[in-house]
């Protein structure tokens, strides 16, 4: 097989635009010979299998060093540009690291983490390889369910199963180009990358999202037929931006995913957008990037279900007992995949690896339902249940309920520790405007919805609510703020 | 007045409409009244008249009217 950096070029045209960064432009044969350079510089530092880091904004220097190093048939492991030095250095150990590229911004940290600076080569010439599927071309890093990050070892195999899956259902062609404004050290940013470099089409990468509506007028400058957000993303696109009101026609393609966008944010978007197909889709760093996706045409009447496995993907939904669930029921089990793009496993981690993969399955820990006509129906991720007084309580109810209050724009619900019933529910509210909120308000509204169990017995107002550099909230640090 | 105060308590705790609020109700009428709801209710009656419950007054009070006898017998009449 081929090594999945040949096949990411496989139908990009000599001078056609792969990237667009900023005021410059670089083309499919400019890129390949950066990625040439850059293989160079790693073949001669390194041995294969060795971990070399990225430690980069989304940029040129990304992509040639991450497109580089799975070319050398080295591993990549591209890292938050959040980082501080000690996690670099934390890294650096657990991986065992042997050099890093970055970008000038990032220089710094490198070098006050102790790791070698890797610079591309004056010169390299782009080598073919006939790789192994098995051989592992990434690792990516994962929040676990400590707190404390995973390494999710990517082959290349998985990568082009992967790929070929998620630009099949896009129907993505070299007419298309990418908004990018997830970071690349994120498995969903790295799909973007993927699916549109291995079709012809270009991508924008836009680092500063922050400023929503310079992202806006680049999407119009630069005709972006496809935007990817998480649910954040697309939240602060409604509520802080122009992007409803603007007739964004360019756009044929919306990808969501990353957790659960709430319905009638969806709907807002379809509704202003009626030109563009939005893509609900469900993944998980352990499979690579995608596991199923909603078909846009069903939206409408499948609305609030992640749709059902990719085209080389198994979903099924397990009892524990690992006989299928019933169809058609509120019968609830986990979500489990199988297939090409199952990952290998965690970086020196067979505990934790046979706990969520088994016999080529991925236990995914999320729970669901299926419905009759076969569409999951996420209920909760395992580990995110609490229970109260021993009754097992999904957060999403409740916040579904809170997000129902007019003067609040947005809730996150967590169990906290509790004498009296093991865990209490704790709601995290983030006020419209400056309107503020009384938290007894809150419960109060919950009383008279919810059964007792579930009425937060914590309302904590905030100003926003914490996240991981991948825009998911972090619940770990929700749960510390009821002491 | 002691109704209107406990139309106010079961607002609160059970979500009671005041205006559905009677001396009729009993324990098993009301769905938020289960074991946490009456916790609930309890601290909120506590607060509201000054008074402490010991455990037996708790299991004793299984419909408004037991609430209200509870009450007089601890010198809330109003």
């Amino acid at each position: 097989m081929a090594n999945v950096v040949d096949l990411l070029f496989a139908t990009g045209k000599h001078d056609d635009p792969a990237l667009l960064i900023g005021q410059r432009t670089v083309s499919f044969a400019e890129l390949r010979d950066a990625v040439a350079k850059a293989a160079r510089s790693v073949l001669e530092a390194s041995a294969p299998g060795d971990r070399i880091a990225i430690l980069a904004d989304n940029g040129l220097e990304f992509v040639a060093a991450y497109l580089g190093i799975m070319a050398s048939e080295r591993i990549a492991l591209p890292m938050p540009v959040a980082a501080e030095v000690d996690q670099v250095r934390g890294w650096e150990a657990r991986f065992g690291v042997r050099a890093a590229f970055c970008d000038d911004r990032r220089g710094k940290t490198l070098a006050a983490a102790g790791v070698a600076r890797l610079t591309p080569a004056q010169t390299g010439a782009f080598e073919r390889h006939d790789t192994e599927p098995h051989t592992p071309a990434a690792i990516m890093l994962t929040s676990g369910s400590t707190g404390e990050a995973k390494g999710v070892v990517v082959s290349h195999g998985n990568l082009a199963a992967n790929t070929g899956d998620i630009a099949d259902y896009l129907a993505l062609t070299p007419r298309d180009r990418c908004m990018v404004v997830l970071p690349f050290s994120y498995c969903f940013g790295l799909s973007l990358l993927h699916t549109h470099l291995a079709r012809g089409a270009s991508l924008v990468l836009n680092n500063a999202f922050l400023f929503v509506e310079r992202v806006l007028d680049e999407i119009v400058t630069t005709q972006c037929t496809t935007l990817a957000g998480v649910p954040a993303t697309y939240q602060l696109l409604l509520r802080r931006s122009t992007f409803l009101e603007r007739k964004l026609t360019t756009l044929r393609a919306l990808q969501q995913a990353g957790g659960r966008l709430p319905r009638e944010s969806i709907l807002e978007i379809t509704r202003a957008l009626p030109w563009a197909r939005f893509f609900v889709m469900y993944g998980q760093t352990e499979a690579t990037a995608r596991l199923s996706y909603l078909p846009p045409e069903r939206l409408a009447d499948k609305l609030g279900s992640i749709g059902r496995g990719l085209a080389s993907t198994g979903l099924e939904v397990l009892r524990e007992d690992g006989s299928p669930i019933a169809p058609g029921s509120e019968e609830v089990g986990e979500v489990v995949a199988s297939g090409p793009a199952i990952a290998l496993g965690y970086w020196d981690d067979p505990e934790e690896s046979a706990r969520y993969f088994r016999a080529g399955r991925l236990f995914t820990g999320d729970l669901a339902r299926v419905d009759a006509d076969g569409f999951v129906f996420l209920v909760d991720r395992a580990r995110d249940f609490l229970k109260v007084m021993g009754v097992r309580i999904s957060p999403s109810e409740i916040e579904a309920v809170i997000a129902g209050m007019p003067e609040i724009a947005e809730v996150a619900v967590v169990g906290v520790a509790d004498e009296e019933s093991g865990e209490a529910v704790l709601a995290a509210v983030v006020p419209v405007g400056d309107r503020g909120c009384d938290p007894e308000a809150v419960r109060d509204y919950c009383n008279a919805r919810l059964p007792n169990v579930k009425v937060p017995k914590h309302v904590v107002v905030v100003d926003a609510l914490p996240r991981t550099a991948n825009g998911k909230i972090a619940k770990q640090v929700l749960r510390r703020l009821s002491s | 007045m002691i109704t209107a105060r406990l139309a106010r308590i079961f607002a609160k705790a059970f979500a009671l409409d005041p205006s559905e609020f009677n001396h009729g109700i009993l324990h098993g009428d009301l769905k938020k009244w289960d074991s946490i709801g009456h916790m609930a209710m309890v601290a909120a009656m506590e607060k509201e008249f000054k008074v402490e419950f010991d455990v037996d007054e708790i299991m004793e009070m299984q419909s408004v009217a037991e609430i209200i006898v509870v009450l007089t017998r601890k010198g809330v009449t109003d």
